[in-house]
């Protein structure tokens, strides 16, 4: 049953791990603007037409 | 035929109407955007969003170059090497999804963008280009001509941002301990610490006092600070009953964890920090989509006259100016951003930035700074620095006598005596059961404090008023500040300028009768552009002289006249008391502008007033609820048909500045709410002396510091509606209120018998404070598109 002792060590540090690169993204920027990603998806990538133009 | 709305900018095009291709375009400049889009196959552009163009007017091209400067360039930019430079603009037209495509396109129609990034709502555009091909100011001059013109600050500033980055670290910190402690607490919660070893048990509660120390630390901190901060003020902020229970459960927990006594709440602690911060980062979203729609059309509208080329004075808003730009401002007029003098000599009143009352002396190429007003003979200036909104909104604030210090706005009362309330009831309860068992006590005790939190409160009001601004500014009633909306529900009597507030300020008959000759027509034309009196503004008009020559020892009496020196020449315009020296027999039958000059009486001006469409409607709405009042700096001739259009009983004539603000105390000495409307010029301090002043403006204005309130002077009809919707926005406040104290009843009465779990009661909290938020939000939303259709109403 000791054992858990070594689990929950284990346990914590994969969880502090997610929070250190969370907070890394954070710092880098990341979520600086989470509005325009959202609008820049919906607008539809025409290939373009290099053909048409001369 | 009218009510052709331009294809690209949606603007009605009264002028001329210029058609391709079947669309039309109000003018050639929104023509050919649309013609640069057709043959860069761009023309997503409209089918995004309905005529996403901005209008703007024709740019000079050269007016870009000192942006190839390289001391100018090294200051803007982010980044440049040998080969391409990065840089970041602000660009205020930003406003719709279409903006955002066109501008992320921007390498399509300027050969050497390689790309071009934006951020929405900061309404940033972040691009990069390639020296070789293009120079900074090439760049600029393209956006400027698809109406995107660059805000250049050149000092830089983004304070933005990073209050959000702390705020996501925090929320990330209390997560995480949130999550992971109430993933330790899972033998407490299933077997109540009856199934493991006691070591094991107190392990865990360790880890959990571990991670809740964290937390504290990181995540907590500004509560505690903010709340230190107010008990050092000697007051008793929102955040001091939080504070307060996070620190009673960390304690508690911490000392019955250490003396293996118990568990601890840590899982409450963490719970509720972290909802409390989810709100905070709701409210600032909130705030943002705000702050985002203010800047593109609710500033309130302030503009001045810009000397274009070739000496042409163009009236100009101020959030379309640009460094360099020379403007020509008047008698009694703001200036409304940091600059450099032209003119000769200028004489400057900063009392409005620096409180001091004594004119300063300034001579030509002197610094002149934005708040200070013109006093005499106007001046040129070319503007160093953009005019800032907020600094003009600061100075709007501070402007000296708020003379309402007795009035306590409905957030502090309520604050306060709340919070007194809610800590005495914890403490009894806690009393209460401290003769029973002390565990319950404290139990007791948190829960009353986490409970009764005050933060729906603390949302209600500012959302509340913010958004009630938002809607009101929209509609072209521009209030100082959120208080406002308090004392403008609290009315009874109604005041009324005449000149310039019901009557048309620049309009209106005007015939001479008299002698002057060419020259002289110009010399008092150019007197009279010095001043910015409505009769000033009708007589210059009507004269419509092209030349205008220099002024010197220029003076204005307020609701006299004005007198200068031209060529030699004295010339007093004005009254006939301001320009003969005596009062006159004759019964006048119009507003009269008499001249003299060189002290010979050369003939006078009638002006006949022409008053605003649907007056008498106004006043019929106006006289249901309130006691109005005219009080007018001019004479009588006009009694009959104002009696007639208005129905107002009380109407004075003949009044100085002095007799209307005394007017205005003697109506609030005897107990009314008084709100003064006027045009901002003679009527400084009775708008100051009245509980709410409203300045009216025209298209160019006289920025007053004094008023409360700038309401467009075409919207002077939707004043019962604007009074109303401030109103309904009192019951808001009220309703929501109402809601957050049933919560809080509900609550109480388990907490006070013991039987509230803090965790349950950390969860109704930011439940609460979200069903409050939705309430205030969803009835303003109703209120506004009740507005809406009122105002339609009267457009027809």
């Amino acid at each position: 049953m000791e054992v858990v002792f070594i689990l929950i060590a284990i346990s914590l540090s994969v969880a502090l791990l997610f929070l250190t690169g969370f907070l890394w993204a954070v710092r880098s920027g990341q979520f600086d603007d989470d509005e325009t990603p959202a609008i820049r998806m919906l607008f539809d990538n025409k290939k373009s037409n290099n053909q048409k133009k001369d | 035929m009218s009510g052709t709305t331009c294809y690209h900018c949606g603007n009605t095009c009264d002028d001329e109407i210029i058609t391709h291709e079947e669309k039309d375009f109000c003018c050639t400049g929104c023509r050919s955007v649309y013609l640069l889009l057709l043959n860069n196959d761009l023309c997503d552009y409209y089918a995004i969003e309905n005529h996403p163009g901005v209008f703007t007017e024709k740019i000079d091209n050269e007016k870009f170059d000192y942006l190839n400067d390289t001391k100018v360039l090294s200051d803007i930019v982010d980044f440049q090497n040998k080969d391409k430079v990065s840089v970041t603009f602000i660009i205020p037209q930003i406003h719709c999804y279409s903006c955002l495509w066109l501008l992320e396109m921007l390498h399509k129609i300027h050969l050497g963008i390689t790309k071009s990034k934006v951020n929405y709502m900061n309404k940033e555009l972040s691009l990069t280009f390639l020296k070789k091909e293009t120079k900074l100011s090439q760049v600029v001059a393209k956006l400027a001509s698809i109406g995107y013109e660059p805000r250049i600050d050149l000092k830089s500033s983004s304070g933005k941002r990073t209050t959000n980055k702390k705020l996501l670290i925090q929320l990330g910190v209390s997560g995480f301990g949130f999550g992971n402690i109430m993933f330790m607490s899972f033998p407490e919660y299933f077997t109540g610490g009856k199934g493991i070893a006691p070591d094991l048990y107190q392990y865990f509660g360790l880890v959990n006092l571990f991670l809740a120390t964290i937390i504290l630390s990181v995540a907590a901190r500004d509560y505690f600070t903010s709340a230190w901060r107010s008990i050092q003020f000697k007051r008793i902020n929102l955040d001091v009953p939080i504070a307060l229970g996070i620190f009673t459960i960390y304690t508690s927990s911490t000392i019955e964890v250490l003396s293996k006594s118990g568990f601890g709440y840590f899982d409450s602690m963490s719970g509720l920090i972290f909802f409390l911060l989810l709100g905070k980062l709701f409210q600032s979203k909130t705030f943002e989509q705000f702050n985002f729609e203010r800047d593109y059309k609710a500033y309130f509208p302030l503009s001045v006259q810009k000397i274009a080329s070739k000496d042409k004075k163009t009236t100009v808003p101020l959030h379309d100016l640009r460094i360099g730009d020379v403007l020509f401002i008047r008698n009694e007029e703001i200036i409304p951003a940091d600059g450099v003098l032209v003119s000769k000599q200028a004489s400057i009143d900063y009392s409005f930035v620096t409180g001091e009352s004594a004119p300063e002396q300034s001579n030509k190429e002197a610094l002149v700074y934005a708040g200070g007003k013109v006093k005499g003979a106007a001046v040129e200036i070319v503007i160093s620095n953009l005019p800032s909104q907020s600094y003009l909104t600061k100075l709007w604030n501070n402007s000296s006598e708020t003379v309402n210090t007795k009035i306590n706005s409905l957030s502090d009362q309520v604050g306060q005596w709340f919070t007194v309330a809610v800590l005495f009831l914890a403490f009894i309860s806690a009393g209460y059961w401290f003769f029973i068992d002390v565990a319950t006590s404290i139990r007791v005790f948190t829960s009353i404090l986490i409970i009764a939190c005050p933060c729906a409160l603390a949302l209600a009001i500012p959302i509340t008023y913010g958004n009630t601004l938002r809607i009101l500014g929209n509609k072209g009633f521009y209030l100082k500040n959120a208080f406002i909306v308090e004392q403008l529900s609290a009315l009874s009597t109604l005041i009324f300028d005449k000149t310039g507030t019901l009557t048309h300020a620049d309009q209106g008959d005007v015939q001479f009768s008299g002698t002057l000759s060419e020259t002289e027509k110009i010399h008092v034309s150019s007197l009279l552009s010095n001043s910015i009196h409505p009769l000033s503004n009708k007589v210059w008009h009507f004269l419509n002289t092209e030349k205008q020559v220099d002024v010197s020892h220029y003076q204005e009496k307020e609701g006299e006249g004005i007198i200068g020196l031209i060529e030699g020449n004295q010339i007093r315009i004005g009254s006939y008391h301001w320009v003969a020296g005596k009062h006159t027999n004759d019964k006048s039958l119009s507003s009269e502008v008499h001249v003299t000059i060189n002290d010979e009486y050369r003939g006078l001006f009638k002006v006949k007033n022409m008053y605003r469409k649907g007056l008498s409607t106004l006043f019929k709405q106006l006289l249901s609820t309130y006691t109005l009042e005219v009080l007018s700096g001019d004479n009588n001739s006009e009694q009959q048909r104002l009696h007639e259009i208005s129905g107002i009983p009380n109407i004075k004539f003949n009044q100085t500045p002095f007799s209307k603000k005394d007017r205005i105390l003697e109506l609030k000495k005897s107990g009314n709410e008084v709100m003064m409307i006027g045009d901002g010029l003679n009527d400084a301090g009775a708008l100051l002396a009245a509980n709410v002043g409203v300045a009216i403006t025209d298209t160019s204005v006289g920025f007053t510091p004094a008023s409360d309130v700038i309401l467009e002077a075409n919207h002077l009809t939707r004043l019962p509606l604007f009074l109303a919707f401030s109103k309904k926005a009192i019951k808001v406040v009220y309703a929501c209120f109402t809601l957050s104290l049933c919560y809080n009843v509900v609550g109480l009465f388990f907490a006070v018998r013991g039987e509230l779990s803090p965790i349950v009661s950390a969860i109704l909290m930011p439940v609460s404070s979200v069903s409050v938020l939705l309430l205030s939000l969803g009835l303003l939303k109703m209120y506004e598109k009740k507005l809406f259709r009122a105002i339609e109403k009267i457009k027809k």
